[in-house]
């Protein structure tokens, strides 16, 4: 597994060792497979990009594995038992004649992996294959990856932007920082690595980070990282004595104005189909956050859409400041900023500079090159300033999309996944943002699958399903009471440490 | 799309399927009698409608509103004819003028209706397989063309609605031409976005194998049903282009009349252009009935494919 921060090039390291897919030259260096200079066929390399929806070239799975054996000049027959073979190993037998249109993130992906497998491959090229994907699907998809890696002895490598889940796969992990190659160690010595860089201690996940903090490992020196829950829980069972529980998430419930209220809401996209969002109701009050979390598909994105007229209630009401929004015009607009899933539908300009000049003319201040530069410099975004925004990496585009939302300075702030693609650093990054647009009175709606960000970081958290929001409770009250739907180190210590959120929540008894 | 034009579609292959619509594109294109027009155009309204129905009536709606648009304009623009039915300033409308547009009308129909047949039947990869054998950068284009038009109207609808959250400029939507410069602004914004997605396709076409694509034909399977149809289709083709070159099924439209003479031969090109057409619901027919007679009697089954067709 690649890691390394947003924007150090890990991708651009990935397409390099499919050369046809290589973004510019390599100005030296050599690269060869199997340490053979004569057999240096890329085919055997194959490729898969994060970018689940621009991946199928024709309209179902059947038709994409025809595409990809009729291009190495299969004959029918193979082209039949090669299918055959790939749609039985796959479990995919009911997905093959389904449109592009019709399959979920998670199929789509499955089918891309397929695709990607059905010439018998030696090497497989992952980028963030899960970065649209939410967390079950996640798993789902690398659980595949992991039996295809065991089964068929294909080499994986994975570009990642975070180890959460993905770390449970891998055999060695490697960093990259500013375009080098920093560390490459097996897995426990890569996780004891990051542990002693300050920098990348946000990298490692929970379970570790905790057993790593309250130097557990001590007691434990045998034990290989990254530790499964269980694993985990068994240590916690008997260290229990000499650990005790504190308080880091709850926050001050200081009741505050109501600023945004929505009642009886109800839509669906056709007539005879069940109602996608089914009577939600709701009240934020000003300065704080609230995180709706939910898989794909129940209809959270919708319900940002329908708060924020970008689709129309089937009835219902929803007023900001006790106005009707339907009755608002103009002024809705200028209330409202809404950070999309795909950041880049909101870039106006062709560089960074240019986006944040465009945002800070629909303000009332002078805009100068020396105010520009200010606003570049205070959100750290000088080293991208000519860049065009396109061309910046994921997790950047979110940062600065956000940049140019808090630059607008609305009343209330709407986001869409807006963790997905970043590094455990730049989201301590958004969610200082977040943190002081809260407390200059900002209130901050967000669609999440990041269990552990709305755990630190949100006042309230509900949960979303069959178009029904649940009630907004504090992350504190909320997680505790859900068996599957919460935090890793919660469903470790759970049984010692009901309240147990994230491991700063454990602490070492002083000796 | 109902259950006979499906069974159809599994009975024959895309190969046969692309050529059942290419000559049903053709008898719409080439014949503007009027009986052989009204005959086409009702066998494509009830194919259309057992092919695909989420869009019918919308399409319905837009065909009805061509018609009309047609309609006016013929009006305008031939007013030949001896029984004048109205006379206004700059237009005479005579019973010869009105029938020459209802059949021009009926006959611009025709094509948009054997269209919307292609585009619910038709087959991408096989035509762009077609293509890529012929000019390769076209057959790109066309994929491209195919995936990314409903895609760059996604990304148009969604950067409308999200551009009005970033401009809140004290100018906008000011004045016309500030309109005018916002909604060209728009544009290359949409433009822009687009063209990141067309690179990313670019990729995927490279990860699988186009750029050293080995096969030059069309790998399909023929089953004795392919043989009938494209025999059947063949015969059609040819009778056709026959009838085509002896100018048999036109109307000269600049005479300003209308042949209504019935003749044997107009009379054959109705009902081979009738079978030609509807080809789907017959064989559909003939399988279901096939079926509820022998197969389905015959099988124990209760597997749920076998309940729908009992």
């Amino acid at each position: 597994m690649i890691i390394g921060e947003t924007g150090s090039g890990k991708s651009t390291l990935l397409r390099q060792l499919k050369p046809e897919l290589a973004l510019g030259k390599a100005t030296a260096g050599k690269l060869t497979l199997f340490n053979n200079d004569d057999n240096n066929d890329f085919n055997r390399v194959a490729y898969i990009s994060q970018f689940v929806d621009n991946q199928m070239v024709t309209e179902t799975a059947r038709d994409e594995f025809h595409f990809v054996l009729e291009n190495m000049g299969a004959t029918p027959e193979m082209i039949h038992s090669k299918i055959a073979e790939i749609a039985t190993y796959f479990d995919i037998v009911d997905l093959m004649d389904l449109k592009e249109e019709e399959l979920s993130g998670g199929q789509k992906q499955i089918i891309n992996l397929a695709t990607a497998l059905i010439l018998n491959p030696e090497i497989l090229l992952l980028d963030e294959p899960t970065s649209q994907l939410d967390p079950i699907t996640s798993e789902k998809f690398f659980r595949m990856v992991e039996k295809i890696n065991s089964d068929l002895n294909i080499t994986v490598v994975l570009v990642e932007h975070s180890l959460e889940q993905a770390v449970y796969y891998v055999n060695r992990i490697i960093l990259v920082e500013s375009g080098q190659i920093k560390m490459d160690l097996p897995t426990d010595k890569a996780l004891r690595k990051l542990f002693e860089k300050v920098d990348y201690q946000a990298y490692i996940p929970q379970t570790d980070r905790l057993f790593l903090e309250q130097q557990l490992d001590q007691n434990f020196p045998t034990l290989k990282l990254p530790l499964s829950n269980r694993r985990l829980s068994e240590i916690v069972s008997q260290q229990y004595e000499y650990l005790h529980y504190r308080d880091h998430v709850g926050k001050d419930d200081q009741p505050s104005k109501v600023i945004f209220q929505v009642k009886r809401l109800n839509f669906r996209f056709e007539f005879n189909v069940p109602n996608i969002l089914d009577d939600i109701n709701f009240e934020l009050e000003q300065g704080k956050s609230y995180a709706i979390l939910g898989p794909n598909g129940v209809g959270k994105t919708t319900l940002l859409k329908v708060l924020t007229k970008q689709l129309s209630a089937l009835n219902g009401s929803v007023s900001i400041n006790g106005q009707n929004i339907k009755k608002m015009g103009k002024e809705f607009f200028d209330q409202l900023f809404v950070l999309p899933q795909n950041p880049a539908l909101l870039f106006v300009g062709d560089s960074v500079k240019e986006e944040i000049s465009y945002q800070l003319q629909q303000t009332d201040q002078k805009v100068t090159d020396e105010l520009i530069q200010q606003y570049l410099s205070t959100y750290q975004l000088e080293n991208i300033q000519d860049v065009s925004p396109y061309d910046i990496s994921g997790g950047q585009q979110e940062y600065l999309a956000l940049v140019i939302g808090l630059i607008k300075d609305p009343t209330l702030l709407f986001l869409d996944e807006p963790t997905k693609g970043l590094d455990p650093n730049m989201k301590q990054k958004v969610a200082n943002l977040l943190v002081s647009y809260q407390q200059n009175g900002g209130t901050i709606i967000a669609n999440t699958h990041d269990v552990l960000f709305s755990t630190q970081y949100f006042d309230y958290v509900a949960l979303m399903f069959d178009g029904h929001l649940g009630k907004f409770e504090p992350p504190i009250k909320f997680f505790p009471n859900k068996y599957f739907y919460t935090t890793e180190i919660n469903k470790a210590c759970r049984d010692y440490f009901p309240k147990a959120l994230i491991w700063e929540d454990i602490i070492k008894n002083e000796s | 799309m109902h259950k006979l034009i499906k069974n159809f579609t599994l009975s024959v292959n895309n190969l046969t399927l692309l050529m059942y619509l290419a000559n049903v594109i053709f008898i719409s294109l080439i014949f503007n009698n009027p009986y052989i027009t009204i005959d086409i155009f009702i066998c494509l309204i009830t194919t259309s409608w057992l092919v695909r129905r989420k869009k019918f009536v919308s399409f319905l709606k837009a065909s009805g509103l061509i018609f009309l648009l047609t309609l006016l304009f013929n009006l305008v623009i031939n007013q030949n004819g001896a029984d004048v039915l109205l006379k206004i300033p700059f237009v005479t409308i005579s019973t010869q003028s009105l029938t020459n547009g209802f059949i021009l009308g009926i006959s611009f129909l025709n094509i948009l209706w054997s269209f919307y047949i292609y585009d619910a039947l038709t087959h991408t990869k096989l035509i762009f397989e077609i293509l890529s054998n012929v000019f390769k950068s076209i057959a790109i284009i066309f994929v491209l063309t195919v995936k990314f038009i409903p895609k760059i109207i996604d990304i148009f609808n969604d950067v409308r609605q999200l551009y009005k959250f970033r401009n809140s400029s004290p100018t906008r939507d000011k004045g016309r031409i500030n309109r005018i410069k916002q909604t060209m602004h728009l544009n290359e914004i949409v433009l822009n976005k687009s063209i990141s997605n067309f690179m990313n396709m670019s990729d995927s076409l490279i990860s699988k194998g186009y750029n050293q694509r080995r096969q030059s034909f069309v790998h399909e399977t023929n089953k004795v049903s392919d043989y009938i149809m494209r025999s059947f289709l063949t015969i059609s083709i040819i009778f056709n282009l026959v009838m085509l070159t002896k100018g048999i099924g036109q109307v000269n439209f600049g005479s300003g009349n209308v042949d209504f003479r019935f003749t044997w031969l107009i009379g054959i090109i109705i009902f081979l252009n009738f079978i030609a057409i509807i080809y789907p619901i017959l064989i559909g027919e003939f399988h279901y009935l096939w079926w509820k007679s022998f197969i389905s009697k015959t099988t124990a089954s209760n597997i749920p494919t076998a309940q729908r067709y009992r």
